[in-house]
């Protein structure tokens, strides 16, 4: 399974105007039960913080999250510790994101054409 | 031939479940029609939710698995409070909800919910049984889930067609964990009892907090054993009432927005934090950024996520306190340690010992010592939310390290009636006291006839002033007295409605705490307390009567307001 969305927001955002944030990549392997993915994006939503990127594939027999967020440090902690503690989640990891993930729109503009003939033959319009 | 639902009653068997509570309804109806003979006693609630509020108080008690049915759509929508609240409080809780055929899911289906969608964000785990071959393992990962590490609710939802389809040939699993890679694990390091040692070693004015997790880890004892030699001022969260003996010289009472200014003045003060299993929640911190402002912290927790969550903390204990607190009290056993005799005498000394309430309070907090006094040790007392649940928190003497129950994190009025049932069939020896409020009392009233075909002898006692109390509070001190949509003086004959459902009761006016009805006051409660049976005790209290200390929201631990008529919040 592969989803993406595109990138909204700049790296200024602050969802906490007191505290600085900054574009953290996050790696999350989980094994793919019902509901593992909802809950990791939970933890996000919960939060009122935007995902401007987020793709997840199989990776070794699991599946792999990948989301870019402009977070606080304690947010980057709050999120850490919750994923840790999400059952089924195997590892998390952070890092910067770099301008290439941060930059680069996401999905490519042929996956948009695609899923947006699909939504047109679906809506009885192609 | 056995059907899905037997499999299921038997998967239940396995993980000890004999009490269960629940609604019936159609797309549960096979589990129903299997009960009978499978060895589990259902209690049948008048709502979905004070079955789910049972089952918690009865997992709160015997510390075992609580366990609630409901059908589908609105059955299981009716539970999600409950599911709500044990994940705030850390309940060990599983919900067993019907769903409708498994051809109809997705289709809007009569009394289809999402229901799966609906708990995700509430449950530690939940499980759509998409394949009756699933149900024992799901049944068994299920239970394993909802009481390991941080107890917490389990949602499993189990379409009707897979309870009537034949089941021969399964049986009950054992669920085997997952084990996470040991770097994923944030425990403490291995030097954790050495450096938590320093700490002390170093420390002028060190405390304890002790929280929930004390009594979920069933590590009263030992904590009480660590306290008791460390001779350290020591304070409990509402969820750790009880897991301290309140005549230990180093227990200050309660802390937080409603504590002692004791405890809260040596919370402000200290040096040093000890937390054993609490969450430190907005109420017990005050204002997150004034919260222990001298303090190093060392948190005992088994919930990793719970860390840092306020401050970051010194030392993180990240395990089961039943094997850390010993840990450290082994390590300090041999370890010179600092005279804190003189902290102790300042942080407990009288002068900064609880006010006697005055005025309007008095009356609701005397009655309830009163009371208090007349319950044999091993009571268990629930409480609904609001002004009553404060008072009954400050009042509370109790050293039952489970005899203290109330909905602590969500808050949810109606908890106390039906979670005051769950706790009187975990301990059907014990006098279970519930102590509502006239607001409480009428989010589950219903449950009333679930106590009288329960045979319960709950003591229910109604603390009544007519209004929703501890929101007028609020109206009163922040609100300029705009009592709105708070006011409660057209409310029912409450002894007549607990008649009506077969329960006696009687109503005690203010004027029983006048001096010349003291002695027929305290024959009333003497009955009341040593009845065989259910009996509702209605208490008339001054309306506008409020709850002190408080800690405004927003405000740091050591600005309490003391008592009424104070213009300002009183900085002590």
């Amino acid at each position: 399974m592969t989803i993406t969305t595109t990138m909204t927001t700049t790296m200024t955002t602050s969802v906490t105007p007191t505290m600085t944030t900054s574009m953290t990549l996050f790696h999350i392997r989980y094994r793919d039960t019902q509901g593992t993915l909802m809950r990791l994006l939970n933890a996000v939503s919960r939060r009122a913080i935007q995902m401007p990127y987020l793709e997840t594939s199989p990776e070794s027999g699991l599946q792999r999250l990948t989301l870019s967020l402009d977070v606080t440090p304690k947010q980057t902690g709050q999120l850490m510790r919750e994923w840790s503690a999400t059952i089924d989640v195997v590892e998390v990891l952070a890092s910067a994101a770099n301008a290439e993930q941060v930059e680069q729109p996401k999905p490519p503009q042929e996956v948009w054409a695609v899923a947006s003939h699909a939504a047109a033959i679906a809506m009885g319009q192609a | 031939m056995p059907r899905g639902a037997e499999l299921v009653l038997r998967c239940l068997r396995q993980e000890g479940v004999d009490l269960v509570f629940g609604y019936p309804g159609g797309a549960i109806m096979p589990l129903y029609d299997a009960l009978e003979g499978s060895g589990i006693r259902h209690v049948l609630s008048r709502h979905e939710q004070g079955a789910v509020f049972a089952a918690e108080g009865y997992a709160r008690v015997s510390g075992k698995v609580g366990v609630a049915f409901a059908t589908s759509g609105p059955g299981a929508t009716n539970l999600v409070t409950g599911i709500a609240d044990a994940k705030m409080d850390g309940v060990p809780l599983v919900c067993i909800t019907g769903q409708v055929r498994s051809t109809l899911i997705g289709t809007d289906a009569f009394q289809e919910t999402d229901v799966f969608g609906v708990t995700l964000a509430l449950t530690k785990w939940s499980r759509l049984v998409t394949k009756l071959e699933d149900i024992p393992a799901v049944i068994a990962e299920g239970f394993y889930w909802a009481r390991s590490g941080r107890p917490g609710p389990v949602v499993i939802d189990i379409p009707v067609d897979l309870m009537k389809a034949a089941a021969s040939g399964l049986a009950p699993a054992i669920f085997l964990a997952p084990q996470k890679p040991q770097q994923q694990k944030p425990h403490a390091s291995q030097d954790w009892t050495q450096r938590v040692v320093a700490l002390l070693q170093s420390a002028q004015k060190p405390v304890a907090l002790v929280g929930a997790g004390v009594k979920l880890a069933h590590a009263s004892d030992k904590v009480r054993a660590l306290l008791d030699d460390l001779k350290i001022p020591s304070f409990a969260t509402v969820h750790g009432l009880g897991a301290i003996d309140p005549a230990a010289p180093h227990y200050l009472g309660m802390v937080g927005m409603h504590g002692t200014r004791a405890a809260n003045l040596a919370l402000h003060e200290t040096d040093l934090l000890l937390v054993l299993g609490a969450r430190l929640d907005d109420r017990v911190t005050g204002e997150p950024s004034t919260f222990a402002p001298y303090a190093r912290i060392v948190h005992f927790e088994i919930d990793p996520s719970q860390l840092d969550r306020v401050r970051p903390c010194e030392v993180p204990v990240v395990g089961n306190l039943a094997e850390t607190i010993p840990a450290l009290h082994l390590a300090m056993a041999s370890a010179p340690r600092p005279d804190w005799s003189e902290w102790l005498a300042t942080a407990a000394h009288e002068d900064r010992g609880a006010e006697q309430p005055t005025g309007l309070t008095a009356p609701a907090t005397q009655f309830l010592d009163d009371l208090f006094a007349m319950l044999p040790p091993d009571s268990i007392v629930v409480t609904d939310v609001g002004q009553h649940q404060m008072w009954a928190a400050q009042r509370f003497r109790g050293s039952n390290p489970r005899g203290f129950l109330t909905s602590g994190g969500l808050g949810a009025m109606g908890f106390g009636l039906p979670a005051a049932i769950g706790a009187q069939l975990a301990a059907p020896g014990s006098t279970v006291l519930c102590v509502s409020g006239d607001g409480g009392i009428q989010m589950n009233i219903q449950e009333l006839a679930t106590i009288h075909r329960a045979g319960a002898p709950i003591k229910i006692l109604i603390v009544d002033n007519q209004y929703l109390g501890m929101v007028r509070q609020w109206q009163g001190l922040f609100y300029e007295r705009n009592y709105a949509e708070t006011d409660l003086s057209d409310n029912p004959d409450f002894v007549g409605i607990a008649k009506a459902y077969g329960i006696d009761g009687r109503t005690l006016g203010l004027d029983c705490m006048n001096p010349e009805n003291t002695e027929a006051t305290a024959q009333t409660l003497r009955e009341f307390v040593r009845s065989p049976k259910a009996e509702l005790l209605v208490f008339h209290c001054p309306r506008e009567a409020n709850v002190w200390p408080m800690v405004p929201a927003g405000a740091a631990l050591n600005q309490m307001m003391l008592r009424d008529k104070e213009p300002e919040a009183l900085e002590v």
